[in-house]
């Protein structure tokens, strides 16, 4: 696990969506620390909104169909 | 016996005549795949065999990776909506959306000997992603920041929860995050997958979420502090 300035934020999603252990995420705390210009850690650590699916409809699938030739 | 219409003296041990030739498409192949199937316990079976080995290889139609016409035709019934959706929300054009879609679809078509049903969402993603970035870079869209300014206040009043809220901040989004954020949320895409569609690396895929998502929770809260000092 190397975090670097370029891949931090990857590693903060992987924290924040539960998939680093415990040891990671204390790595990853340390780095956030080492640099305080990137932010806080609880404010970088806490939970991101995710969206919801709307159902939008495609009206001209007809048009799409490949038809039989013969 | 006949096979396929054609007498079994008549199949060929030599190379493939152009009558033969000009009937090879996948779904030919693979019906006369499944009529030799159909006779068992026959000289007709091996010559049959022989017969579609040939078509096989003189067609170069790799099994695997291909799609029948039905396939196809289910891949439209199965992610036209989706994929008229991921377009739509990035590019905010209902007319051009549609066009998008279709040449996605004529594209495909157009592979279809090279694409395999498996990897056929896939591939329509990506193709239409790219054909997305081919329209947006030959208009020259101005700013999606400059437009959420200009429309912000008129906006304000009509947001009824927080999704809409979301689905107005996705347009203020740099265009690759808004994209890789769509194809997580929307379509479900691992970042691995997202990383294949869009030509990112894994590590990039998530960077670029995290910015969006993040971008998406100041708006929000940036909207609540407005809200609150009214």
């Amino acid at each position: 696990m190397n975090i670097n300035i370029k891949n931090y934020e990857a590693f903060l999603l992987d924290h924040i969506e539960g998939r680093l252990t415990k040891h990671q995420s204390i790595l990853l705390k340390a780095f956030i620390h080492q640099h305080p210009e990137l932010g806080k850690w609880e404010e970088l650590s806490a939970a991101l909104p995710n969206l919801i699916p709307e159902v939008l409809a495609y009206d001209l699938k007809n048009n799409l169909l490949q038809k039989a030739t013969n | 016996m006949n096979f396929l219409g054609y007498k079994c003296s008549d199949i060929p041990s030599k190379p493939i005549n152009s009558f033969y030739r000009s009937q090879l498409n996948v779904s030919f192949i693979k019906s006369a795949c499944f009529k030799i199937c159909q006779f068992p316990q026959s000289t007709f079976l091996a010559e049959g065999c022989n017969f579609f080995v040939s078509l096989c290889v003189s067609a170069t139609v790799d099994f695997e990776s291909s799609m029948t016409r039905k396939e196809y035709n289910q891949c439209v019934e199965d992610y036209a909506d989706g994929l008229f959706r991921f377009v739509v929300k990035n590019i905010r054009d209902d007319e051009k959306a549609r066009d998008i879609v279709q040449e996605t679809f004529t594209k495909v078509w157009v592979k279809v000997n090279e694409v395999g049903i498996e990897k056929s969402k896939a591939y329509l993603y990506k193709t239409a992603y790219n054909t997305m970035i081919d329209v947006i870079r030959k208009e020259q869209k101005i700013s999606r920041l400059q437009d959420h300014h200009q429309s912000q206040q008129s906006q304000m009043n009509s947001y009824s929860d927080v999704q809409e809220v979301l689905s107005e901040a996705l347009k203020v989004l740099p265009e690759i995050q808004r994209t890789v954020v769509l194809l997580r949320d929307y379509e479900g895409y691992a970042y691995h997958e997202i990383g294949e569609i869009t030509g990112l690396s894994e590590a990039q895929v998530k960077v670029y979420i995290f910015r969006a998502r993040t971008a998406l929770k100041h708006y929000i809260q940036k909207l609540e502090l407005v809200l609150e000092d009214r």
